[in-house]
Order: C-alpha cells, then structure tokens, then sequence
C-alpha cells in the first residue's frame, strides 16, 4: 500500500505532462509559462471575428509581460488573412509572479472585440477558462480547479430588431455526475423558465431558447449555472459559472452568427475528466451564408485517439448542424491534452478544446508542493498521508467535492498556521514593481550598522564619563 | 566594392523605401564563365514607409505573379541568428500593414525578415531601421563555381524563380565575405499553404548545400539581402521535370532514358535490379508420409512441419514500383506466400486489391520484404532426402517518366536458393491384420458349417425322438405290443445314441473350434494393437511434436472487425493440454464465417452479433477463425512451436470472425474410429501478443 502511495505522488508529480498555451484567441483566457521562456497566443484576422470584411483591424495588447508587439494595424479580408502571434516573454520572472492582459481588436467597420485574460509563471503547464467577473489573480486561476462541468453560450452579442426572435444556444458537459441549477435574468423576452435537470458524467447538454426583445435599446441576457453534487448545492467556485449576452435591439447590423457567413462551437472546450473512458466532443456549424460543402476535422496530439479524424458534409443556408467526435485517452500519463478543431468552408477556423485528465489530483498536489517544505514535521505527515489517500481515491473513485474540500481546507489551514500566502500576487497592469527585496536589503544590512554605530557612541560616552 | 546601398533617411514627416531596384550579378564558373541577373523586385513589390513613429509595411505580388504567402519576422536589434524566427506574422496574399516602431525596436534598432512565396520558391529580404533610418541593401556580386556545365538551367532558374539551385554548386564566394545562413524545409502554415521553418541558423564562411531552401545572408559591417539557395531534393519529387533538373540531377522527377530505371542513387540499367534472398530461416527440411488413418486424410503426399520465413531485399530498387501479387516456385509448383503478400520492411506501401482480387502494393523506397512461406505437401509416397529448389518471383512494374507523362515497364525479379528436404515415411504395414481379418473370416465359415452339421443332427434326433415316443405309446396297447415294444426298445437306443453324438459334438465345437476362432480374434487384436504402438512410436519419433487436435474446445480473443481486414495473430506459451506435455500442437480450424460490418449504415450485414451496431473504424468484439490455403479448401494441420512467438494466422477477418465472437480454435483429439491416435482432450488456452488489422488491407 505504502508503495502504491509513493508511486503515485510520483507519478502525480513526475509523469504530468501539460499542453502549451499556444493557442487561439480566447476570451478569459489563462494560462502559465515557465521563467525565461516565450508563450504565444494567435489570432488569424479577419475570420477569427466572424466577419470577413475587407478592413484595416487593429490590435493593441497591453500586459504586465512584455511582448512581440504591442500594436499592430493591417490590411485584411476573406482573400488576405493574416495569422497574428502575441507572444508573451517571461524572461527574468520567477515563480509564482503574475500579470493580466488585455488585447482589443477593432477595426473601421466593427465594434471593438476584447479579450482579456492572466498568465501566471509556473514550471507546471495548466491553463484555464475563469469567469468573466473573476476577482482572483491569475495564479489564483490556473492553481484553482475550473473544469469540472463546461458551460458555453452563444452567441453572446446579439443584434436583433424589437420582435423578432433569436435563438440563444447553450451547452454544458460535466465531467461527474452531477444535477445543475440554471437562473436565468434577463429584461428581455424568453420563451424558458429557469431550469434544473440531472446530467451523467461525460454526457452533453445542447439547449436552446429563443429571446425576443419588446423594443429599440440594449437588453442583457445574464445565467447562473450552480452544480448540485451528492444533493448539496456546491459552494466552491469551481462550481459556479456565469455567462452574459448583450442583446441590441432597433440598430444596424447582424449577430456575428448572421452576418452572411458562417460560425461553430465546440462542446465541451475546457474540461477534466478523473478516467480514461472515451468522451464525446460535439462540433455545432450554423451556416448562414449560401449552401456550402464544410469540412470537420480534428487535429489530436500524441496520446489521443479519435474515432473520426474528419467529415465532409453539405449544410444548406441557415443549417445548423452537428458532428460528433469520440476522443479516447490512449495514455494516461499524459495530463493533459489540447484538440485543434478545424472547420474550413471559405476560409478556415480552428477551434482549440482543452483536455486534463485528474486535475483536481494535480491542483491539490500543487498546492500542497508549494507549502509542503514550510510546515512542522507532524502537519507535513499528517498532510502527506491525507494528500496520498485523496489522490489514490481520485483515481479510483473519480472526483468527490467534499474530499476535495476537505482536504483543500486542510491544507489552507497548514498554509496559515506558518503564515505562507497562497501566491504572490500582483495581478496588475502592468505587474506593479516589487520592493520586498529592496526592504529586505534594508533590515539586513542597515539595522546592524546602526545598533554598532549606537553601541560604538555608548561605549564612547562611557568612556568619557569614566 | 560596388555595393549598392540604399539608404533613405528619416525626414521629420516621411520617408519612403523600397527594395533595392539594383540587380545582382552572379558569375557561375566552369571551365569559361557566364552570368545571370538576379532581381527580385521582379517579383513582387516591397515598400517600407517611416512617417514619425509608424512605419508601414507594404507587399505584394508584381507583374503578372500572385503571391502564395508573406512571412515577417520582427527581429529587434537581433541578426539572423540571434533572431526569435519561431513565430512570423503571416499573410495569404498581400501585406498592408502598420507598426509603431518604438515599440517593436530595441535600442533604436529594428530588422525586418521577410519571406515571399512567389512563383512558388521564397525569396527573402532583410531591412533594417536604426534611428529612423531604412537600410535595405543587396550584395553586387557573387560568384558560382560549379561542378558541371549546367550554367544555362541555372541562369534560366535565377532569373525564373529569383533562387539558386545549389545541387550543382561546388562553392560560393561572396567577395570573401562572412555569411548567416538559415536552412528551412517547407511546412504547412496559414489554411494549410506551403511556410517555411528555420530548422538551423549558423554563421559561416563556406557555403556547404543542404537538403531543402538555404538563406544566405552576407554580411560585412552590414548586413545584406539574402539569396536563397535551394538544393534539388527539394524540388524533385514534385513528378515535374523542372528547370535545372535533368535526369542526371534529378532523375525522381525527369525521365531515365531507355532501358534504366531511377532509384535512389540515379538511373541504372533494368537488368541491374535484382531480387536477393537475404536470409531463409530454415535451410534443412523435414516433411512426413503420414499414416493412412482418418487422422491424416488432409495430407496428400508428403506434408511440412515448416512455416519458412524468408527475408529478401531489392537491390537498385525502382524508386517507385508496383509490387504485384509475389509468389515461390516449389517442388515444381507456384504458391502464394501466406496472406498471399510479403511485408514491405522499410519505405512506405500502399495495399490495393484489383478487380481479379489480387494483391498489388504501390511502394515507395521499400527494398526489403520479408515473405512466410508455408509449404504445401509435396507428392510423395516413400521416404527421400533431397535438394529441391525454392524461388520466389516479385513481378514488378515500375513506373517511367517522360516528357510526356508516366509510361509503365513491367519486369519479373527473382531470387533462387535451394533447401534440403527429407521425407520421413511413417506410414504402417497393416498386412498381417488384414490376414488375421481374413483367417478370421474363414474360420467364422468353418464355423457356421459346423453349425449346420449340428442342427441337422438335432433335427435327426429330434425325428428319432419322435418315433422313439410312438413307439413306445404303441407298445402300452395289448394287441400292438408284439411288434411295438421291440421297435420302442430300438429307437431309444437310436435317440440316446444320437443325443450322446449331438451332446460330444458340441462339446468338440466347444472345445476345439471356438477356442481356436477366440485365439485368432486375440491374434488380430494383438497385431491391431502392434501396429498401433508401431504408429504412435513412428509419429513419436518422427513426429515429436504432434498432437492431433480436432474437438471443439474454444477460448476467445479481442481484436479489429473491421471487415476486409488483413489479421495477423501471433501467439505464445500454450497450454500443454495434457496430449503432449511441453511439445507441439496441431490445429483444425472450425469453418467459421463472420457478417460484414456495413461502414455507412454501421450494422452487421449477414449474421448479427452483439453489439448490434458495428464500426468500420473501431477495435473491438472478439473473434474466431478458420485459415484456408491457396486452393480455398480449409487447413487445419500445421504445427506450432507452443514456446516461443509464432504467427499463428494471417488471414482476412471475415475468414476467422464468427457468430459467437468467439475464437473457435479446435484442437481437442480424435479417437472413434480404428486407426486413429487417441491422446485425449485439449483445451486452448493461448497468450495473444499481437493483433494487426488493416482495413481493406487484402
């Protein structure tokens, strides 16, 4: 048993092997990169809009880190794309330093498309998807389990004109067994109630509901999706997400979904399963221009296995339609994995989904690494063989959220009792400058100048006294 | 020096520059010289404008050439080498686009890589903007020396294509300047259009070609425009004769002339290509007269314990070459190799199956197979040892291109070599049990005729008898007495007479006939039996391996059902079943069909199985099988080596799939009928190793 123990805390801490964050554009978007090296986001203008306006588009990016180029203007259009890297150095920062970005996209034609999101340094690889009104720092968001039920909803921009209908689509995909409780606020008109309903492990959610607005303005469109595990609503954040759509009505324009072209989603995007079982990956293609040939594919890394590589098929005009794909891990001392999904009509867009196996394992164990060294013999025992049996039982067992809280509670409680902080923090933009070092400087080398100069002067005064 | 450098200095508002309008000279030497012009502004047009801090960056295709993709590299103050060149922006067609400079510059400096796809080689460019000032310059001359008179191809490609093939280069000289190179192989980038990745990046001072595009970047106290060198593999391949390529340098894609085929190291003369047998596992034989018993009734003549494995390499293999059906002549006879092809062992080969459902592989750089040969029986009927001759015949057909296309050359490669064979008869005399059977018949008639001897005088008796008896009635009545009694008198001696006779008789029946008729019948159970342990001592010490099997024992096994599927099994640590301990085995597979998987519908067609849906592209469900030979007719009798790896069964999925999805292995023993070997049940319990299924692969 104690040999299962060890190889497993070796396995949790030798054998996770995580994706890149190279990666497509994506709203709250987090991830790590380790010191000293280059991470690169990409954004292929003018599709990755939805649109394909021939325009001049713009790209700011503002981060704590530096990058390749802060600002970019071109040229592009449905014959002339152009593939953008924003690549983010880390060069001379350490573990654990942070910092948000913030890149916007806008363009004579559009409205300004921004995507913000963190990077934390960190020699372990994670990335994730945080909730837009997030307040943690961006280690905060990697180190924290995100992925236990994915939750999307599109189109989050909605143009419509007072009365006329659009429909709203939403996926969710919960990598447990769980039940979900969905509240839906809006001001406009919906033809659903809230909603609750039970959904096994691994088994896709499509939903979809029609939104109408009573006149002219801007409406919102706000959900609330709260798991429900072991008949106990779950507190913890990872079990909370939220989406919100801005619905305009009375203006000029189309959704990006019906602006003569063409759109997919991917579901789920970012997810942890706790086994190795095949997962079903669903690709959503509404075509809205003229009837067209689209192929599917799927590009998987090494340690992945699809059943289908990719499908060809016709949709006609206002189609939606979609294609399912059943990915196996065919390893599963690979952690975690990043799927290409690729739809190329006219022009080509890729899609990429993020898969961890055992997250909740690697998070724990992460956390407690951090600490682990820090704390008295007896907590670090006590920890290490709680650590143990909660990985062993993940693996076994899969996830269950209150040893996963207890055991997140039991080491918050070890990281107080020697007053360690979680992670250092700076999440700003740009990363706010750091004095800690300059003040250590001070106490270390000042203080024992002064207590001699004193000491000296006393002795002195002494002296002179005697 | 005659550079020309164009420098255009940051005015207050504006400047403008463009890529150098200047041509270069390249002088190519050998023996004489002659000269080509090198301007790349032919091409495409590039201009960098300066207005304060933006710099504005315009390209695109010029004078009839469309551009197929733009790279910009971004490098800071870094040189070719020192500079990140993992991540360029990339444009389809055109770029039209603007910078801030402070912000991409690091100490007031900037260099700009830029690669152009047009008329489909990339041509590179290097600027530089130092404190608002744009440098872009090209080196005026270069001289080429080469290793043979191809001066004309390769002017005609500099000046075409804006690139030096450097396949023919034997040096370089930049005015003895310094250079950064950076090799590149062409990639697959923005929707999947041809990009180019920096594999190396070197400063040098001698120019040694390498596979794929070379940038050449000379460099003194600046840096200049590089030239890009291509080395022919890289074009070649492309089945177009380009320009610069002669059958010589290229001979992939330009046609050999009459009478050679290209491979890897050029054109050679048909006649050079050749099939050798690198390696044959087993030289010495041993095949077996089988006893003529039901056991052995599938072997006809002398039947092989032997599965050969025969590794045989092309030598001046075709570059690439259809390898039709290949087979071995035998004993005076042509097989298919089992899984009636032979595994390529390197290269790449692509299985079809024509309409007559034969076997072709379309290889490319494949020249060793690997080839199983299992032998049939051969005729026979005593035993032999001698050299036989085994040769295994690929048909070819490669393929030859000319001006105007592909012609196609058939030719026939074979490889002979000889094997020893010895023929062992195990065969037993059963004469003297067939004389024991007829002894026997015989005195089974002498018996019989005896019987009748006896019922006669039973009947005789029985009438004497019967007389006795009315005598004797006759003999109690007073006036018949007289003549009565002395005859009743008479015929009781006569019947006590004939029943001491009948009684003796049946005791000499008993005694003597019987016993003799028992005697013999224990003769020939007594020689059945000899004969029997004659077998079973002649298959033991012929045959130590065998175990006859052919019960319907079954154990199973997952693997591919995917249908069409070419299956190989292999096998290791069998059971001994009990039938002989630690030997071989020999199989009969049950005759057992499979239903085909309807790839569009994804249900079974034929039988139906669980689960209920199939999938062409998935492994699963179990299987079992049957394996027939060459002629279709099931073989079960081959032996099997129970240690070691062994392929057990190349065969087609459908051939070895059944209802259950069982593995309907039988090999339990026969018993019954006289003559057979019986040494008891078996049970299979194998250890599948491996299992390979190639959906439409036969």
């Amino acid at each position: 048993m104690k040999g299962k123990v060890l190889f497993l805390v070796f396995a949790f801490s030798i054998l996770a092997s995580f994706v890149s964050a190279n990666a497509y554009l994506e709203s709250n978007f987090y991830f790590t990169m380790a010191p000293n090296s280059t991470e690169c986001l990409y954004t292929t203008l003018p599709s990755d809009l939805g649109f394909l306006e021939d325009d001049n588009y713009t790209l700011k990016i503002n981060s704590g880190f530096e990058t390749n180029i802060n600002f970019i203007q071109t040229r592009a259009n449905k014959e002339n794309a152009v593939k953008i890297p924003i690549c983010f150095s880390s060069e001379n920062r350490k573990e654990g330093d942070n910092a948000f970005y913030n890149i916007t996209i806008s363009s004579n034609k559009l409205r300004d498309y921004e995507f913000k999101g963190g990077i934390c340094v960190s020699k372990v690889k994670d990335v994730d998807k945080a909730d837009p009104d997030t307040e943690k720092n961006p280690c905060e968001v990697v180190n924290g389990l995100a992925d236990l039920f994915w939750f999307d909803m599109y189109p989050l921009q909605i143009m419509a004109q007072p009365g006329q209908e659009e429909t709203v689509y939403l996926n969710i995909w919960p990598s447990t067994d769980m039940e979900l409780d969905i509240n839906i606020s809006t001001d406009a008109q919906i033809n659903t109630d809230n909603l609750y309903f039970r959904l096994k492990r691994n088994e896709n959610k499509p939903l979809e509901f029609k939104v109408k607005t009573p006149g002219s303005g801007q409406y919102y469109l706000n959900l609330t999706v709260r798991a429900v595990l072991n008949r106990k609503y779950c507190d913890l954040p990872f079990c909370k997400k939220t989406a919100s759509a801005k619905i305009s009505s009375g203006g000029v324009g189309f959704s990006p979904s019906k602006a003569g072209t063409w759109s997919f989603t991917v579901s789920p995007r970012f997810i942890s399963v706790y086994d190795t079982k095949p997962l079903e990956y669903t690709v959503f293609v509404e075509n809205n221009k003229e009837d067209s040939a689209f192929e599917i594919s799927l590009d998987t890394p090494n340690g992945l296995t699809a059943d289908v590589k990719d499908v060809t098929d016709f949709i006609k005009k206002g189609e939606r339609k979609q294609y399912k794909f059943n990915v196996t891990i065919a390893d599963p001392n690979t952690r975690s994995y990043t799927i290409d999904f690729v739809v190329k009509a006219d022009v080509e867009k890729v899609l990429t989904a993020f898969l961890s196996l055992y997250e909740a394992g690697d998070d724990i164990k992460r956390s407690w690494d951090s600490i682990r060294q820090t704390v008295d013999d007896k907590t670090r025992a006590e920890v290490d063989d709680l650590v143990n049996k909660y990985l062993i039982d993940l693996k076994d067992n899969g996830f269950d959220v209150e040893q996963y809280n207890k055991i997140k509670t039991k080491i918050d409680e070890a990281r107080g009792r020697q007053g360690t902080q979680p992670t250092q923090t700076t999440g700003q933009i740009p990363t706010a400058p750091k004095t800690g070092n300059v003040m250590d400087l001070i106490i270390i080398v000042l203080v024992p100048i002064i207590v001699v100069i004193i000491m000296i002067v006393l002795l002195f005064a002494r002296k002179r006294e005697v | 020096m005659k550079s020309k450098i164009l420098v255009i200095l940051i005015g207050v508002f504006l400047a403008v520059g463009a890529a150098s309008v200047f041509a270069i000279e390249i002088n190519m030497v050998f023996g004489g010289s002659s000269t080509a012009s090198l301007d790349r502004t032919k091409f495409f047009d590039k201009t960098l404008t300066i207005d304060k801090n933006n710099l504005h960056i315009s390209i695109s295709g010029k004078g009839g050439y469309v551009l197929n993709s733009i790279l910009l590299f971004l490098c800071k103050d870094k040189d070719p080498v020192e500079c990140d060149l993992s991540n360029p922006i990339e444009y389809e067609k055109f770029a039209e686009t603007d910078f801030l400079i402070d912000q991409v510059s690091t100490n007031g400096k900037l260099n700009i890589f830029t690669l152009v796809n047009a008329n489909s080689s990339w041509i590179g460019g290097w600027d530089t903007i130092e404190n608002g000032v744009l440098k872009t310059t090209d080196i005026d001359k270069v001289e080429l020396t080469l290793k043979h008179n191809v001066s004309d191809q390769i002017k005609s490609v500099i000046e075409n294509f804006g690139s030096i093939p450097s396949g023919s280069i034997s040096s370089v000289d930049f005015g003895g300047r310094q250079f950064f190179v950076l090799d590149a192989k062409k990639s697959s980038g923005l929707f999947r259009k041809e990009k180019i990745n920096i594999t190396e990046k070197r400063l040098e001072t001698k120019f040694v070609p390498k596979k794929g595009y070379s940038f050449v970047f000379p460099r003194d106290n600046i840096i200049y425009n590089p030239l890009t060198f291509f080395n022919t593999p890289e074009t070649c391949g492309n089945a177009k004769c380009d320009i610069g390529e002669t059958h010589n340098t290229c001979w992939q894609d330009c046609a050999c002339p009459e009478g050679l085929a290209a491979t890897p190291s050029g054109c050679v003369p048909k006649t050079d290509i050749s099939l050798e047998i690198v390696n044959i596992d087993k030289k010495d034989l041993e095949c077996f007269i089988p006893p003529k018993t039901n056991a052995f009734n599938s072997v006809e003549g002398c039947g092989f314990f032997d599965v050969l494995n025969i590794k045989l390499q092309i030598n001046n293999t075709p570059l690439a070459y259809i390898l039709n059906q290949p087979y071995f002549d035998f004993a005076g006879k042509s097989y298919l190799f089992s899984g009636s092809t032979c595994t390529h062992e390197d290269g790449e080969v692509l299985s079809v199956v024509d309409a007559n459902s034969t076997i072709k592989q379309l290889v490319t750089n494949s020249s060793k197979y690997s080839c199983t040969a299992i032998l049939p029986p051969i005729e026979a009927d005593q035993a032999f040892e001698e050299k036989k001759t085994l040769a295994v015949v690929f048909p070819i057909t490669f393929t030859k291109s000319d001006e105007s296309g592909r012609v196609i050359g058939g030719h026939e490669l074979t490889a002979i070599t000889s094997v020893n064979v010895k023929g062992t008869d195990i065969n037993v005399d059963f004469s003297e049990i067939a004389d024991m059977k007829r002894k026997a018949k015989e005195m089974g008639k002498d018996i019989n005729k005896l019987s009748e001897y006896t019922n006669i005088l039973n009947t005789v008796l029985l009438m004497a008898r019967g007389i006795q008896f009315k005598t004797i009635t006759c003999c109690t009545i007073p006036y018949s007495s007289l003549y009565c009694c002395p005859q009743a008198s008479w015929w009781t001696v006569v019947s006590d007479v004939l029943s001491l006779t009948s009684i003796a008789y049946k005791e000499y029946m008993k005694h003597d006939i019987k016993e003799k008729m028992e005697k013999l019948e224990d003769e020939r159970d007594r020689k059945i039996e000899e004969s029997l342990q004659e077998v079973r001592s002649s298959v033991k010490q012929e045959l130590p391996n065998l175990v006859w099997a052919n019960g319907d024992k079954s154990g199973g096994y997952t693997g591919s059902v995917c249908g069409q599927e070419n299956v190989e099994i292999w096998y290791t640590n069998f059971e001994s079943f009990g039938c002989s301990k630690g030997d071989g085995l020999w199989f009969n597979f049950n005759n057992q069909s499979r239903p085909f998987c309807d790839c569009q519908s994804s249900t079974w067609v034929g039988n139906s199985i669980e689960p209920a849906s199939c999938n062409c592209n998935s492994t699963s469900t179990d299987f079992s099988w049957v394996i027939k030979n060459e002629d279709g007719r099931d073989v079960g009798f081959k032996k099997y080596n129970p240690t070691d790896k062994h392929l057990l069964i190349k065969s087609t999925a459908d051939k070895i799939f059944q209802q259950n999805s069982e593995l309907n292995l039988t090999i339990s023993c026969a018993s019954n009928d006289f003559g057979d070997l019986q040494i008891g049940n078996i049970k299979s319990e194998f250890e599948l190793l491996n299992y390979t299924a190639t959906c439409g692969g036969l």
